[in-house]
């Protein structure tokens, strides 16, 4: 979609069109799911948030103003939701890497022991983009957040500066100690990590 | 350089987007600690892996319950904002709801003249217009009756009633009493004046034409100097008016 077709499908969805709200949903619907679940860590969870997100954008779409890329709005929309929720429940990440990979090793083998038969490789594959979003998940709220930004939603630090409301040397310093961090709580895995 | 400001730097060396001054000062560093070279390297492997980390993709019917869900909260905001606009003031002054009340408020004003000559009453409605409109207060101690009238044709048409009112009830206190008379079939016939306190006073009214119909219905306003009303209206039975012939008078 160019950014033209957007802003008319953001005018037209303004007007309530039912259609073009869908429309809207669609082009976003797997990005926000995404993010969400990166976020959390958790599918369920994943939906939740992805699920209030929208509604959220559906009551205030007639406040978007068109300043920002509506992206940018999105996603601040779903970082809020992500963070409104974690205030009203208990956060697992707190863990340290080691206890939360420890808690979650049966879970970790009943999921790939449930899947259907797959190549050693892929299973490699997946076991280490889990550990990859295991540590993700032990990241402070918005270390995590730029984190995914950056590299699944490939943001701009001016971006990801005005998703995150935060000066963009912020933005770059706190990054850059989230993959240092990254680094280190991987290091010990690092024969499966390849670091 | 020491390894904590290089390390800084690791990010933008590894996007290179680094002034070239900066990019040499670290690369010598980097030539010479082992420990920050390990440390990059492994920082290279988890910015690819992270770049290369798969999308994850929703379950099924996401789209459907997503959609499903955003119409379910937005019917509660509705029913939830419904139920708000009936206790919000505020609202009362839109637009919309300003016109309304302005149009029922010209309505009950029109309504309040057909009302006012009845005598005062504990109905909803005439209830509804003394709040709009207040009605001088009434006393029901002011009272007047017709004791005779009398119709003088004029040979070019229409004519004189003349009625005589005898106040049947003494106001409250004393002081002057003033009628206002006016003929409903005629609005044109007004006639006002003093009001004997005792025996009778004559009314005369000038009318385009020779009553008809079974009665001629009169208006009375009577009012004190202290400000007292009250209102009645009294029907005189045609028939019974010397000087009108039964022809005259409708069947």
């Amino acid at each position: 979609m160019t950014d033209t077709e957007e802003r008319l499908l953001i005018e037209r969805c303004k007007r309530g069109e039912r259609a073009a709200f869908d429309a809207l949903m669609r082009a976003y619907e797997k990005r926000v799911y995404n993010f969400a679940y990166r976020m959390c860590g958790n599918y369920d969870e994943a939906n939740d948030i992805s699920s209030d997100a929208f509604v959220r954008v559906f009551q205030a779409i007639h406040l978007f103003r068109g300043s920002a890329n509506f992206s940018t709005w999105l996603f601040r929309i779903v970082i809020n939701v992500y963070l409104d929720r974690r205030k009203r429940t208990l956060n697992r990440q707190h863990l340290s890497l080691e206890e939360y990979i420890e808690m979650e090793e049966n879970s970790l083998v009943r999921q790939i022991e449930d899947t259907s038969p797959t190549p050693d490789r892929i299973v490699e594959e997946r076991e280490r983009y889990d550990l990859l979003q295991e540590a993700i998940a032990t990241l402070p709220d918005y270390q995590r957040a730029m984190i995914v930004l950056y590299h699944t939603e490939g943001k701009s630090y001016e971006e990801i500066a005005e998703i995150l409301a935060l000066p963009i040397g912020t933005v770059k310093s706190r990054l850059n100690r989230a993959r240092l961090c990254l680094r280190a709580k991987l290091e010990p895995l690092k024969e499966q990590f390849g670091i | 350089m020491k390894c904590v400001y290089a390390q800084e730097l690791f990010s933008d060396y590894i996007a290179q987007t680094m002034e070239s001054a900066l990019t040499v000062s670290l690369e010598n560093h980097l030539a010479d600690c082992a420990a920050c070279r390990e440390e990059l390297a492994g920082l290279r492997h988890v910015w690819a892996a992270l770049d290369q980390a798969p999308r994850v993709e929703p379950p099924a019917f996401f789209h459907e319950r997503l959609m499903s869900h955003v119409e379910v909260a937005q019917a509660a905001a509705e029913a939830a904002a419904r139920k708000r606009a009936l206790w919000d003031w505020r609202l009362l002054f839109r637009p919309r709801a300003l016109a309304f009340g302005a149009a029922a408020a010209v309505l009950l004003l029109a309504c309040a003249d057909a009302v006012q000559t009845r005598p005062a009453t504990l109905n909803p409605l005439g209830y509804l217009i003394r709040l709009v409109r207040p009605i001088p207060a009434t006393s029901p101690s002011l009272e007047a009756q017709v004791t005779r009238a009398e119709w003088i044709s004029n040979p070019e048409g229409g004519g004189t009633l003349t009625v005589h009112l005898k106040a049947s009830t003494m106001p409250t206190r004393a002081g002057s009493l003033t009628y206002r008379a006016q003929a409903v079939e005629y609005p044109q016939a007004v006639a006002q004046g003093m009001l004997a306190p005792e025996g009778e006073t004559k009314v005369t009214l000038t009318l385009p034409q020779t009553p008809t119909g079974k009665a001629l219905r009169l208006l009375l306003m009577l009012s004190t100097a202290e400000g007292e009303k009250s209102f009645q209206t009294v029907a005189i039975p045609i028939l019974a008016v010397p000087g009108i012939s039964p022809e005259d008078a409708a069947p």
